[in-house]
């Protein structure tokens, strides 16, 4: 199956029309999780995005070596790999962040979205329009931890990206796993209803 | 032979006599407005006696829930598309509700926020009136005590002395908070709260009457069984609901909540803290409560064996809130287990 | 039966693969990944001890790890401690030997590098043959005693009690008459917004220049904090004022926290026996080390 997309198009639709966390619902446990400021999930995200481009090349380049009765170990695999190699490459570069975060990073071996992406997508096609789809999708999830981190850092702890921009918390509630599920669904909500509107005006 | 009779005299009569609904078919002089409106009046005797206990702001405090709720529910009709229905007062309970649940000194903006939370996200974002699976009152409160656990955990008062009513007005809260009955039980263990209320006859009667510290709403527990009593006879709730609760409760604590095994205090149990109110209030709520009388028992015995669990184990001192907000979406459950007996044989149909 | 065979010849390719590339970033950044767990600790030392941000640690304070053992034969139970013997090229340990009663049983020197010290396992397999064979060495503490050219200025204690939900990890700085110096929360898991608060300054600070005597008895009270010590616990004063306010308030109590009694309680509590039990254990090893004569780097 060529892919008629051009590598712009693959990028913007990891980003918008198949956002990982408010279009496709993949890998909610760390949208949920961790997404309580930005920089956790910035520092996630560009965890997800390494990995993500990482596996989908190398998928992409030894498409034609891998078995097909073994693809799902070979694409763990590979995921583990490189899991760990952001794992080792984060502690000794940014130790502080890693304190906070090091087990999310461990944790996305088992991420959805990646795993289906290298099924859906690196197995089939080129190594440039993998690199692109990676590419993608990594920010397309890097955007979203972002957007709800932002918001769960304003509301709950009035603060943005460390800043104290109100001066007192708002609403704790906000920090809590708990709430992480409110936001994702009002998020998903909102979204749905900017895509029903445009169409609507566009007729 | 009558029925062909009958579907005969129906072809050969009028049209327009004929109106073909959904059951059910038996019309009384019930109604939505009228059941809600019923119980918000059994409500008013426990409110009024509330401003006599903690003082006037509680009335304050009440006033700012029901307006913010009825203003959120009529915003978020308007802003849904849906028919707006804040004549029905559904939204006025669940403001006297949320008031009822939330300590008598805590700032008026919280009921504003909480009324927000609960008519906006927890009622008409997850699927309007009728169809919400949680009590909104009470996701009101777990909003609240997430998000300001500080003063949802100690801004209670003492009774006021001599119907001083206004003598907490002005008054920083930090400077007069106490702690619940159940808290001192809890974390000081019972000789402190002997040491704080007493003990012997004198103690039921007060707390049973309502003077102690507690939610605005909850203490008063002899109004509160009044109206219970009130809604029974008007038969708009069965006993099912909060006879198991309020009995799983009492047996559990007079099993568990001693010191030795059957040396807990099952009266005591039911006169501290919000089990009267939850049980005969909100663990009735229409929408969110089964409505078979078995599974309406099991979800009152889930209810009194979750609270019990969360007030002598868990992290609050009370538990009846989160007992009830975990079985609510169960409700639905619980009825399909226990589905009623079809009259109706599964093949053929009726003759 | 060739495709099992490839299948396992093409896994075991692909398997071998992943591990060269995860064995090469191991080699390269396994040492900076030491290096930061180690700089973590210092820094966190470092702070309580009040040399925050950009002043400097002058050259001549040096630490010395001491680490407390405890070693169970048969019948009997007795502490082993590994006290350091100096920096630089006589470094290495002495295994001191304690019974319960604060009688020396035996002490002999443990050739142990002070970079290997800190490895766990190095340090459990040196301990378990200096105690000799038929006893159990069970690690249990470690202590720093911090010296600013030869004479002591503090210790730096860590500890683990039961908070409100789980274990409070803490980290407090005592000087030698055993005043607190600081405290760090380094872990918990108390309830955000409640117990949670432990770990802001207006707590913590309370404990700083808190003497011995107080601490013995140190207790919670359920009252709010008045208003010009809670602006010097937040350092929103002048450094003079901290410092006349904290004297004013040296033999108050600790103010609990709104809401959050226990989690107070528990952080009091679990200080007040960290420095009671250390103060006891201390003054038994420098009497040990007295009489023994034993030349140590403190």
């Amino acid at each position: 199956m060529a892919n008629d997309k051009s590598s712009m198009q693959l990028v913007v639709n990891g980003i918008l029309s198949e956002n990982p966390i408010f279009r496709l619902a993949l890998s909610m446990c760390p949208a949920v999780g961790i997404s309580t400021t930005v920089m956790n999930g910035v520092m996630l995200g560009i965890a997800v995005l390494f990995v993500q481009v990482f596996s989908s090349v190398t998928i992409s380049i030894f498409k034609n070596l891998i078995h097909p009765r073994i693809r799902i170990p070979t694409y763990t695999l590979t995921i583990a790999t490189w899991v760990t190699v952001i794992d080792l490459v984060l502690a000794a570069l940014l130790p502080d962040a890693y304190a906070k975060m090091g087990i999310f990073v461990k944790l996305i071996v088992a991420f959805a979205i990646i795993t289906m992406r290298l099924e859906m997508f690196a197995c089939k096609e080129s190594v440039k329009d993998s690199f692109w789809d990676g590419l993608g999708m990594g920010l397309g999830f890097m955007v979203g931890m972002v957007v709800i981190g932002f918001v769960r850092e304003l509301l709950g702890s009035g603060a943005v990206l460390g800043y104290d921009v109100l001066g007192f918390k708002p609403l704790l509630f906000f920090i809590l796993p708990c709430a992480g599920f409110f936001v994702v669904g009002l998020m998903m909500a909102f979204f749905n209803w900017i895509e029903l509107y445009y169409k609507r005006s566009k007729g | 032979m009558i029925k062909q009779q009958v579907s005969e005299d129906q072809a050969t009569a009028p049209v327009k006599l004929w109106k073909v609904s959904v059951s059910p078919h038996i019309k009384s002089g019930e109604s939505v407005e009228k059941i809600m409106w019923t119980v918000v009046a059994c409500l008013m005797p426990p409110l009024i006696l509330s401003v006599f206990i903690f003082g006037i702001q509680t009335l304050f405090i009440t006033a700012v829930s029901v307006v913010s709720c009825v203003a959120v529910e009529a915003v978020s009709q308007k802003a849904l598309g849906r028919r707006v229905t804040i004549k029905d007062g559904s939204a006025v309970l669940t403001g006297l509700l949320l008031a009822f649940v939330i300590p008598p000194g805590v700032s008026p903006l919280l009921p504003i926020l909480a009324a927000v939370f609960a008519i906006y996200i927890g009622k008409h974002l997850l699927g309007g009136i009728g169809y919400n699976f949680f009590n909104p009152a009470l996701l009101g409160r777990a909003f609240l005590l997430a998000s300001f656990p500080v003063a949802m955990t100690s801004a209670w008062l003492l009774p006021v002395e001599s119907f001083g009513i206004f003598s907490y007005l002005g008054t920083s809260i930090d400077a007069v908070s106490t702690a619940t009955p159940l808290a001192v039980m809890k974390e000081q263990g019972m000789a402190a709260f002997t040491e704080a209320f007493g003990s012997g006859a004198g103690l039921y009667s007060s707390f049973f009457l309502g003077w102690r510290p507690g939610c605005i709403g909850e203490t008063s527990g002899l109004l509160l069984l009044l109206g219970g009593a009130y809604l029974l006879y008007r038969k708009y709730i069965t006993y099912h609901i909060p006879g198991s609760i309020l009995g799983t409760i009492a047996l559990l604590t007079w099993v568990f909540g001693g010191e030795t095994y059957f040396g807990g205090d099952p009266l005591l149990a039911l006169v501290t803290g919000g089990a009267i109110l939850g049980a005969f209030f909100m663990a009735t709520d229409y929408v969110t409560s089964p409505t078979t009388r078995i599974s309406q028992v099991v979800y009152g015995i889930c209810i009194g064996a979750l609270t019990v669990l969360i007030r002598l184990k868990g992290g609050y001192p009370e538990g009846i809130c989160y007992a009830i907000l975990l079985m609510n979406p169960l409700s639905t459950v619980l009825d399909s287990w226990f589905k009623p007996k079809r009259f109706a044989p599964p093949q053929g149909g009726a003759e | 039966m060739k495709d099992i065979i490839t299948i396992i010849i093409r896994l075991t390719v692909s398997c071998m693969l992943a591990a060269t590339v995860i064995g090469v970033t191991f080699i390269f950044t396994s040492n900076a990944k030491k290096h930061n767990e180690h700089a973590k600790e210092q820094q966190v030392m470092l702070e309580l001890l009040g040399y925050k941000g950009d002043v400097a640690v002058p050259d001549s304070i040096s630490m010395h790890e001491i680490y407390r053992y405890i070693i169970s034969g048969q019948d009997s139970q007795s502490i082993g401690y590994l006290v350091p013997t100096g920096h630089g090229e006589n470094n290495g340990f002495f295994f001191v030997n304690i019974d319960l009663n604060g009688k020396l049983i035996g002490s002999k020197r443990v050739d142990i590098s002070e970079e290997n010290s800190r490895d766990a396992e190095i340090r459990d397999i040196a301990m378990a043959e200096a105690a000799g064979s038929g006893f159990v060495v069970d690690f249990a503490d470690q202590t720093i005693v911090v010296t600013d050219s030869g004479s002591r200025i503090a210790y730096l204690l860590g500890g683990k009690f039961q908070g409100f939900k789980t274990f409070i990890n803490v980290m407090l700085a005592v000087d030698p008459e055993f005043e607190m110096v600081g405290l760090e929360i380094l872990e918990h898991e108390e309830d955000p917004g409640l117990g949670a608060e432990i770990e802001q300054d207006y707590f913590k600070n309370q404990f700083k220049g808190k003497p011995f005597e107080v601490l013995k008895t140190i207790d919670v009270v359920k009252k709010p904090i008045p208003a010009e010590y809670l602006d010097a616990l937040n350092s929103r004063v002048s450094e003079e004022d901290i410092l006349k306010l904290r004297s004013q308030y040296r033999d108050q109590d600790i103010y609990a926290l709104t809401g959050a009694t226990i989690s107070s309680k528990a952080v009091s509590n679990g200080v007040k026996n960290i420095v009671k039990k250390f103060a006891y254990r201390v003054t038994i090893l420098d009497n040990v080390l007295k009489e023994q004569q034993l030349a140590v780097s403190f």
